[in-house]
């Protein structure tokens, strides 16, 4: 399996031009893989962490998690990344349509509401929740000691996310400023309202280099949402994601899961 | 440099019935190149520029071959059937006298002895920077050298471009077009017929070719319908020389007049964008009006609105609209 594209450049000599799209499947299949695994595993591993965690009252009450502009800002950026995604792949797997200008558009709009996002939890959410700690660490090692069988290490919860979720921000985080750096430099070759195209702007290494990132990212990006739609559609999920929708999880639920001394939201 | 030298290897294949091509494409899907008369194939291949692992020569294939007249009143030319063939055809010369005037416009006799209708209308492009097999978005590469500040484009594209700038080269295209011929490409899986909009493609669709044919499917015959048989017709190539070369702007008319008026009409450039250029805007200006000077000119202006010179073609503007007027004022039946 080659990993890479290559030209033949004026010189004779190989120039890369970017990644393999037939690593389009692997990334594909791996995310499916995951994905298999983790459904067919969940519901003997599920089994002692969720006898030991649901232990509060339901009472009916709710606890804020989202606010609506953290909503529509995740289902805004749902939106661009899966334009994005479709206007990418589709063509390379052999669905042809005008694909260039919805592309790009939908990357800008990434790309905006990305830099919204990151003033936004600088400087008006808790950017400390989302930062990974030796905490994280210690919940993760017994829960996962707890579903294989030690219920009694269990009592540890997160703050307001768990580890694999701040490892996966912290990953599609990664490959979104990958995209957006490579994406942005690529829009500089073709024409816009703002500016007439401009290839010269770097050496054919260096396109191939910047092609090489957006293709790797653009396939990790693919295989992350899936394994992402997968967690978001999940039945025993739904107590969580329902608040991307609604806002608000069950007060019942905030007790159950997380540790109220490391995520405190205002109305508890 | 890259070398050009004899053809590299290949297995070449030569079936004689459509089954077998079908089945030797489906077996080397895109590593085989299917090749009819061999005028397009051959210089890529001597130029090392394509380098296919099989060739699959369909020239032998005689149900693709011939004209014939079907029952709707219209007629199927078969892919194959040779330029030269389609020029001195009676049918075609009577009832659709623009494909046969397209046709002997096409390169040199020699090359119109051996090429197809099917092989000249989904032809690769010209651009010299592709042929010459440089890594461009065309070639599956990052970039297009000749739409730059120093890039040679004085036969590129004046309209619908999207980062490739490069033209249809087809003088045939133009004229299938005008006469809103339908496209019947078959694979083993079945057949489609495809209208000229769906058969041609440009860069904003797929910047890899120029045709919607699939790497397992054969063009198989061109339909063409009664409505414009023995309408006015007038087809020009302007190009730099007389003999063997591709038009630097072409343009199909078909034009039907009733009553002294125009009641519908189809026109058509070639060489303009990545797929033959219909002119709307055109056909309407000239809608239910008498055909005479002042109308041709004013369809001839009209028919450069929207267009995006390069910096070296800025001449097809003037060329274009003057072939415009020409076809709207002198087509004759």
């Amino acid at each position: 399996m080659e990993l890479f594209r290559y030209a033949m450049s004026v010189y004779g000599q190989d120039q890369l031009l970017g990644a393999n799209w037939d690593l389009i499947w692997w990334f594909g299949g791996a995310a499916a893989i995951y994905i298999v695994v983790d459904a067919a595993c969940r519901p003997f591993l599920g089994k002692n962490k969720r006898k030991t965690l649901v232990n509060a009252p339901n009472d009916g009450a709710t606890v804020r998690r989202h606010h609506l502009i953290d909503r529509l800002y995740h289902w805004a950026m749902a939106i661009s990344v899966l334009t994005l995604i479709g206007t990418s792949f589709a063509p390379i797997l052999d669905w042809k349509f005008e694909w260039v200008t919805a592309h790009w558009i939908a990357g800008v709009s990434l790309s905006l509401l990305v830099v919204y996002h990151i003033i936004r939890a600088a400087f008006w959410q808790d950017i400390w929740a989302m930062i990974v700690t030796p905490a994280d660490f210690r919940v993760a090692f017994a829960t996962a000691r707890a579903a294989l069988g030690r219920p009694d290490e269990a009592p540890l919860k997160p703050g307001k996310y768990v580890l694999l979720q701040k490892a996966y921000h912290w990953m599609i985080a990664a490959l979104v400023l990958g995209l957006m750096v490579t994406g942005l430099t690529m829009w500089l070759k073709i024409d816009t309202p703002f500016w007439n195209r401009n290839p010269y702007i770097l050496g054919d290494d260096m396109w191939g280099l910047v092609y090489t990132v957006h293709d790797f990212c653009a396939m990790s990006v693919l295989a992350l949402t899936m394994i992402h739609v997968y967690f978001a559609i999940r039945p025993d999920k739904w107590w969580q994601n329902r608040s991307m929708f609604s806002g608000d999880i069950a007060r019942k639920d905030y007790f159950a899961h997380h540790d109220v001394t490391r995520w405190a939201p205002d109305d508890v | 440099m890259i070398v050009k030298d004899v053809m590299p290897n290949f297995d070449l294949f030569q079936p004689k019935q459509l089954k077998d091509a079908f089945a030797i494409l489906d077996k080397f899907g895109k590593d085989a190149w299917k090749m009819a008369g061999g005028n397009d194939s051959l210089a890529w291949f001597k130029d090392r520029a394509k380098r296919p692992k099989v060739v699959v020569d369909i020239s032998g294939i005689a149900e693709l071959k011939g004209v014939k007249e079907t029952s709707d009143g219209g007629i199927e030319i078969g892919a194959l059937t040779t330029l030269t063939e389609l020029s001195k055809n009676p049918i075609v010369r009577a009832k659709y006298r623009v494909l046969a005037d397209a046709a002997s416009k096409v390169a040199s006799p020699q090359i119109r002895n051996t090429g197809t209708l099917g092989g000249n209308a989904a032809q690769d492009a010209r651009c010299w920077y592709y042929r010459y097999g440089l890594p461009c978005y065309r070639a599956g590469g990052n970039t297009c050298f000749a739409d730059t500040p120093e890039g040679v484009n004085r036969e590129h594209a004046l309209f619908d471009t999207d980062r490739c700038v490069t033209v249809n080269p087809s003088d045939t295209a133009p004229a299938l077009v005008a006469l809103d011929a339908k496209f019947v490409v078959r694979g083993s899986k079945g057949e489609r017929v495809l209208s000229a909009e769906q058969f041609f493609i440009g860069p904003k669709i797929d910047i890899t070719h120029l045709t919607s044919i699939k790497p397992e499917e054969i063009l198989v015959s061109i339909r063409i319908p009664k409505d414009w048989a023995g309408a006015r017709f007038y087809f020009e190539k302007a190009a730099e020389r007389n003999s063997w070369d591709f038009a630097m702007v072409n343009v199909a008319a078909a034009i039907v007049v009733s009553n002294g008026v125009v009641e519908r009409s189809r026109i058509v450039c070639g060489a303009v964008s990545a797929t033959p250029k219909r002119l709307p805007a055109v056909e309407d200006s000239i809608k239910g009006k008498a055909l005479g000077d002042d109308i041709a000119k004013v369809a001839g202006q009209t028919a450069t609105r929207g267009a995006r010179p390069l910096n070296y073609n800025k001449y097809k503007i003037p060329l274009m609209a003057n072939l415009v007027t020409r076809a709207v004022r002198d087509a004759t039946a």
